[in-house]
């Protein structure tokens, strides 16, 4: 039965959450001021008129910044917990998060080889 | 924690050393000793044959907090897998000479992918599945794009990175809810739990629909109907070596994954899976040899008669006796020996640029590369199921698995299928022995893919003419499934 109640709750929720947002779309199209105008249509950057259409291509460097940035950042996602029971994991642990933490280097020195540290 | 135990997991270990090896000394080395990557990948594979022999087989001991097991079925799939990544590694040597493309990271990948491949077929929890399945896909999803200049090559690793990702999220997903349902993701939790609602009048929604999706994205992974859309196109544009790896091992992995949660989660008296995977299985049979038929494409081919090898093996599946699944455990050495030996032969016959597998490539090419012609005829007749082949004998205990359960309809209309994929097997060999050669043609034949294509067939006829000891091993494999 308590199954029933979960899916029951869930329901009523998914249902007001549904209904707040229409409630709202449908108040400001309908309430809302409404001045069309050539400017109000252009796509806002920082208040700065637009002097080409944007239609660029990210350099792929970008990629590999954002990837060699997860590689630290998953380390540091693993090292937090690990820090915080260190005590009671004893020599083990100790010595089970130099593995991870070679296996993680391991990958930067891949990539630092490979040379996708250098920008040019 | 005292159940760490690192000798469970040794040929796991070995494959992830040699990989991170592999992966790293690539760039220090160069593009002058690309056949180092490929020696040092073949002694890792070994060296986890050698590995997976001397894990300590227990089929009640759990290792890891129950994640963990080490019994004779995950040791079974642990050493299938290692000598498919020999097979891969020797077959593909070549290949990625002659298209230039980057060793390292192939044979880098394809460690971590056998890795992947037995955490699937050890692992007693959900979520250690779903990483080994991860694992898995990441490094299969890269290399069937990994020739990065051809955009066949790009299509089907995007369309396998999407039908993939879509195939895990509704895995986890079902994972979430059995979750939510009994509390656990372990395999033991789970099926205390199962057995405790099975008294009950009904059975929690939650549990059910949980499993539908675990089950739905297994499909998925497998390439059964209706989830099999994505592998023609997939199995086309892949580099033709990985084709070969795709349509055999991920595929056997994943049944290997599913067996094991089907018949050691699942309580057995729940009857629901069962008549969805009997129409599954039909209909797979029946789509994949029917499509199968119009193909002029020869990777589009076996990739639509990998399809209908999928319902065949869940035939055994649906059947659930003793015949039925060691007949998959059976099945799954005799499909990967026919197919890899195929796909092998046809990366020699493919080309400067992997384009020559249209079947008109292959007119009259059998009295001028015999050596690579009957070969191939031995894989086909083998997967088309012709006696004396270990495809054979495979396809016989599948069906009388079927029949052993009366489920009569079921195994009449899967000899059916099997005649129809006779037609499309042997117009292969009919246009390579039949039909006058287009031109002359440079095919060299490597010596380490020349070696796979002979144990390959001549297996092929020693596991199809006696079968007693393979079949005696897989049925020692799957005991810890039947229930008395």
């Amino acid at each position: 039965m308590s199954f029933s109640n979960d899916i029951l709750t869930l329901m009523l929720f998914l249902a007001a959450c549904a209904g707040l947002v229409g409630f709202m779309l449908a108040f400001s199209a309908i309430l809302g001021p409404k001045k069309q105008s050539a400017i109000k249509d252009e796509p806002f950057e920082c208040g700065i008129a637009n002097v080409t259409p944007y239609s660029g291509n990210f350099s792929v460097k970008f990629y590999l910044i954002a990837l060699l940035f997860l590689l630290f950042d998953i380390e540091i996602a693993f090292l937090f917990p690990w820090a915080t029971i260190f005590k009671s994991l004893g020599l083990f642990g100790f010595i089970e998060m130099f593995v991870f933490l070679a296996v993680v280097v391991s990958g930067l020195v891949y990539a630092w080889k490979k040379g996708a540290l250098e920008w040019d | 924690m005292s159940d760490i135990s690192f000798s469970a997991i040794l040929p796991e270990l070995i494959l992830c050393i040699f990989g991170i090896l592999v992966m790293v000394l690539g760039p220090f080395l160069g593009r002058n000793s690309r056949s180092f990557g490929g020696t040092l990948a073949l002694l890792g594979f070994a060296t986890s044959i050698v590995g997976a022999l001397l894990v300590p087989e227990s089929a009640g001991k759990l290792f890891f907090n129950g994640m963990v097991t080490t019994d004779a079925f995950s040791i079974f799939f642990r050493v299938l897998f290692a000598a498919i990544g020999v097979v891969m590694t020797l077959g593909s040597l070549n290949y990625l000479h002659r298209l230039k493309l980057p060793t390292f990271e192939y044979f880098a990948l394809l460690l971590f992918a056998s890795a992947g491949m037995n955490f699937m077929v050890l692992s007693t929890d959900l979520l250690l599945t779903f990483i080994g399945l991860e694992i898995l896909s990441i490094a299969t999803y890269v290399l069937a794009g990994i020739r990065r200049d051809d955009a066949a090559s790009n299509e089907s690793a995007i369309k396998y990175f999407f039908m993939g990702s879509f195939s895990s999220a509704i895995l986890l997903y079902g994972v979430a809810l059995i979750y939510g349902s009994a509390h656990s993701t372990s395999y033991q939790a789970i099926l205390k739990h199962a057995a405790a609602v099975n008294g009950q009048q009904q059975i929690p929604l939650l549990f059910l629909i949980g499993f539908g999706l675990i089950i739905v994205g297994f499909c998925f992974k497998v390439a059964v109907v209706p989830f099999q859309v994505w592998a023609p196109d997939v199995y086309e544009g892949a580099p033709t070596p990985i084709t070969g790896f795709l349509s055999v091992a991920s595929k056997m992995a994943g049944f290997a994954a599913l067996i094991r949660i089907l018949f050691q989660v699942l309580p057995h008296d729940l009857p629901q899976w069962v008549q969805l995977l009997v129409v599954s299985s039909i209909l797979t049979m029946w789509i994949g040899n029917l499509s199968a038929l119009t193909q002029t494409n020869i990777k589009r081919m076996l990739a639509y008669s990998s399809i209908a090898h999928a319902g065949y093996i869940l035939i055994g599946i649906v059947a659930a006796n003793q015949t039925g699944i060691t007949a998959i455990l059976y099945y799954a050495v005799a499909y990967a020996l026919m197919n890899l030996g195929a796909f092998t032969i046809i990366t020699i016959l493919s080309g400067r640029d992997d384009r020559r597998v249209t079947l008109e490539d292959y007119k009259g090419i059998g009295f001028q590369y015999p050596q690579l012609s009957f070969p191939l005829t031995i894989c086909l007749i083998s997967l088309a199921g012709i006696p004396t082949t270990a495809g054979f004998i495979g396809k016989f205990f599948l069906f009388s698995a079927a029949v052993e359960e009366k489920m009569y309809l079921l195994a009449v209309l899967a000899v059916l299928a099997a005649l129809v994929s006779v037609y499309y097997y042997l117009r292969v060999v009919v246009y390579m022995f039949m039909f006058e050669p287009d031109g002359k043609r440079e095919v060299r034949i490597h010596p380490a893919a020349g070696v796979v294509v002979l144990v390959c067939c001549l297996l092929i006829f020693w596991f199809g003419l006696f079968p007693t000891w393979l079949l005696e091993v897989s049925r020692q494999a799957v005991i810890l499934f039947l229930h008395p």
